[in-house]
């Protein structure tokens, strides 16, 4: 596992110094990965009893001496959550608009080299998909695609967004990532928020999964947040694949301390982060290293109470019953009914799922579940102007 | 009377006590009365704040008004201050 990113055209590969990214890079990561095999229970007593927390109380919660106090932490960030979201749950729905894809990674059912049914929207399919959507409730939506700079192309994602800006409060996308000029094409036509996830921190892990196509330039992606933020793009969504790592516990740093970053560094922005588990995809891949239901409980709560404020994001790839006892330990963000296959819900699709869905609960399952639980489902708290 | 260990007290009684409690002592000015109010005592009882003031009627509103606003804010749901109540069931019994 040495396969060293390279750049490719003239992206450069070194992030831009003053940027989020910079801060992460500069950041003695593994010196706080040291503290957590370290921490005793009066360190994590300590942790739990600050009213600030620091990158290495963070850590120390994410020690297995926190691990034995769960209960402990879930009760925190419970309580944290509350006073600062109230009891409510914030719906979205990815729109899969293309699985068209040029880079090859091997945890990705979209991946180059697979035999898949391929398929790309158009412009009046998108609005389709948008109106059924729109019918099932959502008003935040996130335009998804693969990475495919022809048939994905800017001007094509640029009339998507314009397709679907005019019937939902906010639009985000999750696609190839752009430089700072493409990014404020697409604010312009109606895109408020970008989320980029950089899959893993490790730079040998990286490499290693990212084989072919753009995506292996690692610093283009991991200053990509700083890029929409700086064409004026409001909320930011980043993210570690849970898994291709074998220490999520460094992946969890890597992850906290870049929120922390953005936050700091782009402080008119949501940021929000997304704790995926790898799913089974096309193509055959199953993760190597899959994290355990406790290890993304203490991950999550220890987020929630590192970063009180940061939005948390988690999608169907997770069971039903499992997704719901995770809301009250700090998920402020859901995706309910979704679908990864270009086309899947104003009619059936023949393209090929992203990855299989765990949650298949319809979107009023999902907000009657909520409710159920003493939440309110949240359909849509921003409106551009 | 050192405020701080009254109010430590004050805080055990009152979540203990079966019967009203009325604070006595130690409320030198509206605020304390209002933060008395807010922890959860029933009344308060005055008598030197006003009774040397400058203007005792003026402070005896003072007073009133102050246990109104910290009756009302306690009535209203103060949030938890730094103690946090355990939950009737585990948040994270579905792991085991």
């Amino acid at each position: 596992m040495t396969a060293t990113p390279v750049a490719l055209e003239s992206r450069p590969d070194r992030v831009p110094d003053g940027t989020a990214a910079a801060a992460l890079v500069a950041a003695d990561l593994p010196g706080v990965r040291g503290i957590v095999d370290g921490a005793t229970p009066a360190d994590v007593d300590r942790a739990l009893g600050r009213s600030r927390r620091s990158l290495e109380d963070f850590a120390v919660l994410l020690s297995p001496a926190a691990a034995g106090r769960i209960e402990d932490l879930a009760a925190a960030a419970h309580e944290i959550t509350r006073a600062r979201f109230g009891a409510t749950v914030r719906l979205f729905s990815p729109l899969y608009v293309s699985n068209e894809c040029v880079s090859t990674c091997t945890y990705c059912g979209f991946s180059a080299g697979n035999e898949i049914a391929r398929r790309t929207l158009t412009i009046p399919e998108v609005r389709a998909e948008a109106a059924e959507l729109h019918r099932r409730g959502f008003r935040h939506i996130l335009l998804v695609s693969g990475e495919h700079a022809r048939i994905v192309s800017k001007d094509y994602v640029e009339a998507c967004v314009a397709a679907v800006a005019d019937s939902f409060a906010q639009v985000s996308i999750e696609v190839q990532v752009w430089d700072t000029d493409t990014y404020r094409r697409l604010a312009a036509a109606g895109c408020d928020g970008v989320v980029v996830y950089q899959e893993t921190y490790d730079l040998s892990t990286y490499g290693s999964v990212h084989l072919k196509g753009k995506k292996r330039n690692y610093a283009w992606r991991l200053a990509a947040p700083d890029r929409a933020a700086e064409a004026g793009m409001r909320r930011l969504g980043i993210g570690a694949l849970l898994g291709l790592h074998p220490d999520w516990r460094s992946e969890a740093l890597s992850l906290a301390c870049h929120a922390q970053a953005l936050i700091k560094r782009w402080w008119r922005c949501e940021v929000q982060v997304a704790l995926p588990r790898l799913r089974p995809a096309a193509g055959g891949y199953q993760p190597a290293d899959p994290v355990t239901d406790a290890a993304l409980v203490q991950l999550l709560c220890a987020l929630r109470i590192f970063l009180p404020d940061v939005g948390v994001s988690l999608s169907t790839r997770e069971p039903a019953a499992f997704r719901d006892a995770l809301v009250p330990l700090g998920v402020t963000v859901m995706s309910a009914g979704s679908h990864t296959e270009p086309g899947g819900y104003a009619e059936v699709s023949e393209a090929e799922p992203q990855f299989s869905i765990s949650d298949t609960r319809s979107p009023a399952e999902v907000a009657a579940a909520l409710r159920a639980a003493g939440y309110d489902p949240v359909w849509k708290d921003w409106q551009r102007t | 009377m050192d405020r701080l260990r009254t109010k430590a007290a004050l805080e055990i009684i009152v979540e203990q006590a079966i019967v009203p409690v009325v604070v006595d002592a130690g409320i030198g000015a509206p605020s304390h009365a209002s933060e008395a109010m807010e922890m959860g005592a029933d009344a308060v009882l005055v008598n030197t704040a006003i009774g040397t003031a400058s203007d005792p009627a003026s402070m005896a509103r003072a007073f009133r008004l102050a246990v109104e606003a910290g009756r009302t804010g306690r009535r209203a749901g103060l949030p938890a201050a730094g103690r946090v109540a355990a939950p009737s069931s585990p948040l994270t019994g579905f792991l085991s």
